[in-house]
């Protein structure tokens, strides 16, 4: 399978789960950016437990490991406050709950997918 | 193990109540409780966060039952369903441009609301930072109109619906003011400051708190309230937030928490009329010209007359009388149903012979509901201000539909038989050998006898809004449900719809 040099994904999820990512785009600035961060104070409207959460978009290279990412995204979530996390490809959205069983594998297969060709 | 901490958040384009499931665990509780003719008991050994997860899972009924209530009874909610409405008839005028690709078109970006005011060099742009596609051909948009600011000003004289680009411009650009005002209505800049957001949807959680505490006490008991309120105040939910407020005004009083006048003035801030009013109708606002005049003016003793207080509120702060609220929602639901009742007759429209007779039906039942919760509000106040009173007295209000959500995964059942109950409607669900593993499914309540909404109804509508957000909405797009419902929409179509960023 063909697949793209980058990806665009939106990350939803509260104030540790997003500072995990931009510190982690900050150590590997040439595989992963942020290009814009929002807050929302009314989060319950995405099913989220706390007062505020952010929003970033990030600028995903091809060369960095989808099965590294996704570990690292399923550590931050398993961290944070809130009870998910929403990731937000082009073609897809997963919500990661930290009961309802989300696996590495399922992470690493949104991210695959996302970069694949369409 | 962490555990769920909300099991609720009232969905307004859901008409009935929405429980959300994290995982297998809360949803067990839950049936549990339901089937149960006792209190469920709560294990010795139980952490304070297990033990308030099944208090909650036991409780949260009463909460979104009471936040249907309050949809019925509120000009803030009556305004907030005839956007969605209106939204919803523009969107079904647009969809067959949208779904249809004349072989020339691929993708459809979503959010349209962002696309269209993007210049053409911005969309080339964006559609460049997409992964590529498999047969090698560029994504092509379909072709949506740009709008600047001028277009976006409401147009004046008739809508345009025949089928061409000015026609498309309009209904896109009312969709988006039609947005914008959703986010006017709910949003309010007056009461945010650098560390706090003071909004409308935590007034009504205040009303639903106020219901689910009671109910707390009189399934359980005193303990197990105190540590329901104790285990909420010291979280970091939005819930927590907003009883902090109450117990902070509460506290400088000197006095403790009176639930019933904590109730009379959370009815009364969202019981104004936005006809009367305008912006100074939001519930925040209200709320706060209220706390003003109490925290001067003291708060009211214990047993006086809520009628009485109502009135003497209204004329302290000079905003609209509860009376004039609840005329206001009446004649707000009426006028979203005149709208649909005009789309239906719209003659040569797809969209109006398709959905227009089932709109109707539902704007009728919503009318309905409307008009029996608002009588039975100006029969006796008392019934529904005092929470005790609410909850021995709820079989005179409207009987809702109860949705059973799995966030993020499925509901698994014990009896694959269990989800195939005849008075069940399974929304979305997947079958694992001999497990019906249910992402979404509606089943009856029997809280009261007055049903005006039937549940299939609800469910069809929920999912055609869902869909407006899926198209139009900003944020509450990424939502799991809304996904679904337009990706399911779209597999019909040659034409993918794709997020955009930015």
């Amino acid at each position: 399978m063909d697949v793209s040099q980058h990806v665009h994904l939106k990350l939803i999820g509260d104030v540790g789960f997003i500072g995990q990512v931009k510190r982690f785009a900050e150590q590997d600035p040439e595989n992963l950016k942020v290009e814009s961060e929002t807050k929302d104070d009314d989060p319950t409207r995405l099913g989220f437990d706390l007062a505020t959460v952010s929003a970033v978009v990030v600028f995903v290279k091809g060369t960095l490991l989808v099965g590294e990412l996704a570990a690292k995204l399923l550590k931050w979530m398993r961290h944070s406050e809130a009870n998910k996390v929403v990731i937000q490809t082009p073609f897809q959205t997963l919500e990661l709950h930290k009961d309802s069983g989300v696996t590495e594998e399922d992470v690493r297969k949104l991210l695959k997918a996302a970069m694949e060709l369409h | 193990m962490g555990v769920q901490q909300d099991f609720g958040g009232f969905d307004p384009s859901f008409l009935g109540v929405t429980i959300r499931f994290g995982s297998d665990r809360s949803w067990q509780i839950y049936e549990n409780a339901v089937e149960s003719a006792e209190p469920l008991p709560i294990p010795a050994g139980n952490s304070s966060e297990e033990t308030f997860e099944t208090i909650s899972i036991t409780s949260v009924l009463s909460h979104e039952v009471r936040h249907f209530h309050d949809f019925f009874l509120t000009s803030y909610s009556a305004y907030l369903f005839r956007l969605r409405i209106q939204l919803l008839l523009n969107i079904l005028e647009l969809l067959p441009r949208l779904t249809e690709s004349d072989g020339h078109y691929n993708c459809v970006p979503i959010p349209i609301s962002k696309w269209c005011v993007l210049s053409a060099v911005e969309r080339t742009r964006q559609l460049s930072r997409l992964p590529g596609r498999a047969d090698g051909k560029p994504w092509v948009a379909v072709d949506l109109p740009y709008l600047d600011k001028k277009a976006l000003e409401p147009a004046p004289g008739p809508k345009i619906v025949e089928d061409s680009m000015e026609a498309v411009q309009n209904l896109i650009a009312a969709a988006i003011r039609g947005q914008s005002r959703i986010r006017d209505l709910t949003y309010n800049p007056q009461t945010v400051s650098d560390t706090a957001s003071f909004q409308p949807w935590q007034i009504f959680e205040l009303s639903g708190l106020l219901v689910q505490m009671q109910e707390i006490w009189h399934y359980y008991g005193v303990p197990e309230t105190e540590s329901f309120t104790n285990y909420l105040i010291s979280s970091k939910t939005p819930y927590g937030a907003i009883l902090r407020v109450a117990w902070h005004m509460w506290g400088k009083t000197q006095r403790p928490l009176d639930s019933g006048l904590t109730s009379a003035m959370v009815t009364w801030s969202l019981l104004g009329s936005y006809e009367r009013d305008a912006w100074k109708a939001c519930p925040t606002e209200r709320f706060v010209r209220l706390w003003t005049h109490v925290a001067k003016h003291g708060m009211p003793q214990a047993g006086a007359r809520f009628t009485s207080l109502f009135e003497e509120w209204s004329r302290a702060t000079e905003l609209s009388t509860i009376d004039e609220g609840l005329s206001d929602a009446l004649r707000t639901f009426r006028r979203a149903h005149d709208a649909v009742r005009d789309f239906a007759k719209v003659k040569g429209s797809f969209s109006a012979e398709s959905f227009g007779p089932f709109l109707l039906r539902v704007l009728d039942g919503v009318v309905k509901t409307s008009e029996h919760m608002i009588a039975a509000f100006r029969q006796n106040p008392d019934r529904y201000v005092y929470p005790h009173l609410y909850i021995e007295h709820i079989s005179s209000f409207a009987n809702p539909s109860v949705r059973l959500l799995a966030d993020g995964g499925f509901i698994r059942f014990n009896s694959p038989k269990k989800g195939r109950e005849k008075d069940h409607i399974v929304e979305w669900a997947v079958e694992q050998g001999s497990d019906n593993l249910i992402a979404s499914m509606i089943v009856p309540s029997s809280l009261s006898e007055h049903v005006f909404l039937e549940a299939h109804d609800v469910h069809r509508l929920s999912a055609m809004i869902a869909l407006t957000d899926f198209l139009f909405a900003d944020k509450a797009r990424a939502r799991a449900d809304i996904q679904r419902t337009g990706r399911v929409w779209f597999s019909q179509s040659d034409l993918k719809p794709i997020e955009m960023f930015w």
